[in-house]
């Protein structure tokens, strides 16, 4: 990418709120799980994600999630943060107020938002709970068009 | 002396169109060193090029071998697999964008190694459960998945390189 298209890239997300996940939360990133991996999917979806959403939900502004600066990435630890974020969100909410960077593996973007996307809200319309694996604090889902802060979801015994 | 004499005596007895000839003759014969040289200069880029573009491509084909065979021997610590397919990628991606921009190869023929790969690797039972060890050991189904890929998609390397050879 050329310094111009950088520089475009970065005046776009200015005004946004960002998280960095090498930033905020791990530049190693693993797997899915809590009980399969430190830095999971779902840790960072409890410790980071779910908190920053709600954060700029709660503005009406937009959050910018940038993915770079990793070791990188498992499909599944993508998967389940933000396919948790569409689950207590639903997809509308979640496309309105979300930006994903990802410059350095522009495919993981592209993934975020023709699978995860999607078959997280066809999951959430099913009704098919996330798998929790650890104990996480309350965390908001959105019921009812209200944001609401509960332990939504218990651990299960295995992974 | 005699031949400078004789030179000088068939010059003066040259007239106009004898000198256009001559000057023809003197412009054609640099024209032909300048297409000559300029040409090959180019022809010897384009093949140091093309040579280094093949041996890119030679080295990333050496690089997924040497990963599937310690996946496939049991000595690959999981925790280093996800740093080594990131960087692969980058490295894929900018090697398949510079010879799509040059020869116009298919920048996505190599997808299988960046996406696939990765994806019977990470999401694999066998990567998942043993992920926290020091090493990962496949079992025989999951070995057999890691070949089949390798027999399937093996040939992508190939096709590149005849395809950067073949370019124009």
């Amino acid at each position: 990418m050329g310094a111009y298209q950088s520089l475009l890239e970065e005046l776009k997300y200015f005004n946004m709120k960002t998280i960095s996940v090498s930033r905020d939360f791990s530049e190693f990133p693993n797997l899915r799980h809590c009980s399969i991996s430190d830095n999971s999917g779902e840790e960072f979806y409890h410790k980071v994600l779910n908190r920053a959403f709600v954060e700029v939900l709660n503005k009406n502004e937009k959050l910018c999630v940038n993915l770079d600066e990793t070791a990188g990435y498992a499909s599944s630890f993508l998967d389940e943060a933000f396919g948790n974020l569409v689950y207590d969100f639903t997809l509308a909410i979640v496309e309105k107020n979300i930006e994903v960077v990802s410059a350095q593996e522009p495919h993981w973007k592209e993934m975020i938002l023709t699978q995860t996307f999607p078959q997280w809200e066809e999951r959430r319309k099913n009704g098919k709970a996330p798998k929790v694996t650890a104990n996480h604090g309350a965390w908001f889902r959105l019921v009812d068009k209200q944001l609401k802060q509960e332990i939504w979801e218990n651990p299960v015994a295995s992974a | 002396m005699g031949k400078s004499c004789c030179l000088c005596l068939s010059l003066s007895s040259f007239n106009v169109s004898d000198w256009i000839d001559a000057f023809g003759i003197v412009v054609n014969a640099l024209l032909a060193y300048w297409i000559v040289r300029t040409i090959q200069n180019k022809l010897t880029n384009k093949r140091v090029l093309k040579d280094h573009f093949i041996n890119e491509i030679k080295e990333m084909r050496s690089e997924y071998k040497n990963c599937l065979s310690n996946l496939y021997s049991g000595q690959s610590n999981p925790s280093r697999v996800l740093p080594w397919f990131k960087l692969m990628n980058i490295r894929v991606t900018d090697v398949m964008t510079l010879i799509n921009t040059k020869y116009g190869i298919d920048v996505h023929l190599l997808k299988p190694y960046q996406n696939d790969l990765r994806e019977l690797v990470t999401e694999n039972a066998d990567f998942i459960d043993q992920f926290k060890k020091s090493a990962v050991q496949f079992s025989d189904k999951s070995r057999n998945e890691l070949l089949l890929f390798q027999q399937t998609h093996n040939h992508l390397f190939n096709e590149i390189i005849i395809e950067i050879n073949d370019a124009d």
